[in-house]
């Protein structure tokens, strides 16, 4: 079979660019535990509130400048939690469910940005390296108040 | 009815080697691969930054 040169080139590129495209995803995935935020811990979303850790909400500390914080999402609030003060430094992990639809769970400006499906748990880890208000946001349209769902979120020396 | 060989009536076809001009065609290519690259690069080095 003949190849012009050219075509071998834009080949060799095209598979060479794939190869290093899935060993990063492989190396994320496998090496640095990155995975998707719903894992595979799910529960029942019509017994939320008798299901730990999602019985008692909010931030709980967990070591040392490591925090957990528990949330539930309901149309339209992120329930329970409210006048969230983190020191600078610390980290955090999400853990979040919902009680009705699929509701989305954002920081601009940081790398937190998940979907909150019900009948899973959703994690994700963050570590607030900078002092400011951050607004944790709903960014999947959940419904008539949507835009209202959101919450605020300091981060203090 | 005859039947026709094949063997005695065709004539072996001589193939012309001719090289297609494939310039510009991976010059667009590049550019399409430079944009996924470049975009790839941009969103990689976004989600470092605010690891």
């Amino acid at each position: 079979m003949h190849f012009h040169k050219f075509e071998k080139i834009w080949l060799i590129v095209g598979s060479g660019t794939l190869i290093v495209f899935l060993l990063i995803i492989g190396i994320n995935a496998f090496a640095m535990g990155h995975t998707p935020p719903s894992e595979d811990e799910i529960l029942n979303p019509r017994e939320v509130d008798t299901t730990p850790p999602f019985d008692e909400p909010g931030l709980k500390k967990v070591s040392e400048n490591e925090y957990e914080l528990v949330m539930v999402a309901q149309a339209f609030t992120f329930e329970s939690v409210k006048d969230l003060k983190i020191p600078k430094g610390a980290t955090v992990h999400f853990k979040v469910t919902s009680k009705d639809v699929v509701h989305g769970f954002q920081i601009p400006k940081t790398n937190v940005n998940m979907m909150i499906t019900p009948g899973h748990v959703n994690s994700i880890t963050h570590t607030f390296d900078e002092t400011g208000q951050f607004l944790i946001l709903c960014n999947e349209y959940c419904g008539v108040g949507h835009q209202a769902m959101g919450v605020p979120l300091e981060v203090i020396e | 009815m005859k039947l026709v060989n094949s063997k005695t009536e065709s004539q072996p076809v001589k193939i012309e080697k001719s090289e297609e001009d494939l310039k510009g065609t991976i010059i667009s290519v590049f550019m399409v691969g430079g944009f996924i690259a470049l975009s790839w690069a941009g969103v990689y080095l976004l989600f470092v930054a605010r690891f």
